[in-house]
């Protein structure tokens, strides 16, 4: 890879670092996994010889194919995807988060991932519809039913 | 929905931690070193194999292939006994004739104005002769 593709891959970790984070951490549930994730990624990224032209999608996708081979644990302490201690303390919606994650894990996979990528990380569907591999009209279905189902909770819970 | 999706694009997401800024940043500083590296590596061998080439090239211009002389052998002598009839030598029947010929060139023509014959067939004929 040549100089300028490094600064390129650079400036692209301290733009998305935090939205990559986030997605790695959504499939990990473990921050120490995650993070090992992005580093391994990175350090993938940086040996090949040269980088794609569409860099977002296909960094989400190495994440992702990470993810599933070898990041995905079934019994680990899991790290919540919000942070409560960013919040101040008398914040009004100290109670919603922890039930908001709680209906975003109890959603199906596919569809946790559009959320997250789409209300997380602020990707487009044309994006996320590439990086799952999917038709953009089953994305944004998917999208529109995790929403429904948050709302729905969040309804019950009397939260909303 | 619409507050749903408000309050998820505003959530407080788990921030990652500075171990992970600075191991990537150690990543980044190798890559940009051996790429500072490689640089040197890639452009003297392309530039010492390019001149290897023209250095080739003009190389094989001047050479010439040497002649490949080959041994000769003469065959064995033939020895011829004295009952053997020596082979008859050719009878000269017809007198030699030595013959010449001439191409006498068309003469040029240097101007269209001063053209002896305008007929294209004409123009770059040559005649010859034969003398004896």
């Amino acid at each position: 890879m040549t100089h300028r593709q490094i600064e390129q891959l650079q400036g692209f970790y301290l733009t998305n670092r935090q939205a990559l984070f986030t997605y790695a951490l959504s499939l990990t549930k473990h921050r120490e996994s995650a993070e090992d994730l992005l580093q391994d990624v990175l350090a993938k990224l940086l040996q090949q010889t040269r980088l794609p032209k569409e860099l977002r999608p296909y960094v989400y996708r190495m994440v992702r194919n990470r993810a599933i081979d070898e990041f995905r644990r079934k019994d680990v302490t899991t790290t919540t995807l919000f942070d409560l201690e960013r919040l101040p303390e008398d914040s009004p919606d100290k109670d919603l988060w922890p039930v908001l994650e709680q209906g975003l894990n109890a959603l199906e996979e596919n569809i946790r991932e559009v959320i997250v990528l789409k209300n997380l990380d602020g990707l487009r569907f044309r994006e996320i519809a590439d990086i799952l591999d999917k038709p953009i009209g089953t994305i944004t279905t998917w999208h529109r039913r995790g929403l429904e189902r948050l709302n729905d909770l969040l309804t019950q819970e009397s939260i909303l | 929905m619409k507050k749903v999706e408000k309050l998820l694009n505003n959530s407080p997401l788990t921030r990652p931690s500075q171990e992970l800024d600075q191991n990537a940043e150690a990543l980044f500083d190798q890559a940009l070193s051996n790429s500072r590296n490689n640089w040197f590596e890639f452009r003297v061998p392309a530039w010492g194999a390019i001149a290897a080439c023209i250095a080739c090239l003009f190389l094989g211009r001047l050479w010439v292939p040497e002649p490949q002389v080959q041994k000769v052998t003469n065959p064995p002598p033939v020895l011829v006994s004295e009952t053997q009839q020596p082979s008859p030598v050719p009878v000269k029947s017809e007198p030699e004739v030595f013959v010449q010929i001439i191409r006498h060139a068309a003469p040029k023509q240097t101007s269209p104005f001063n053209r002896q014959n305008n007929s294209s067939y004409h123009r770059f004929s040559t005649s010859w002769s034969v003398t004896q």
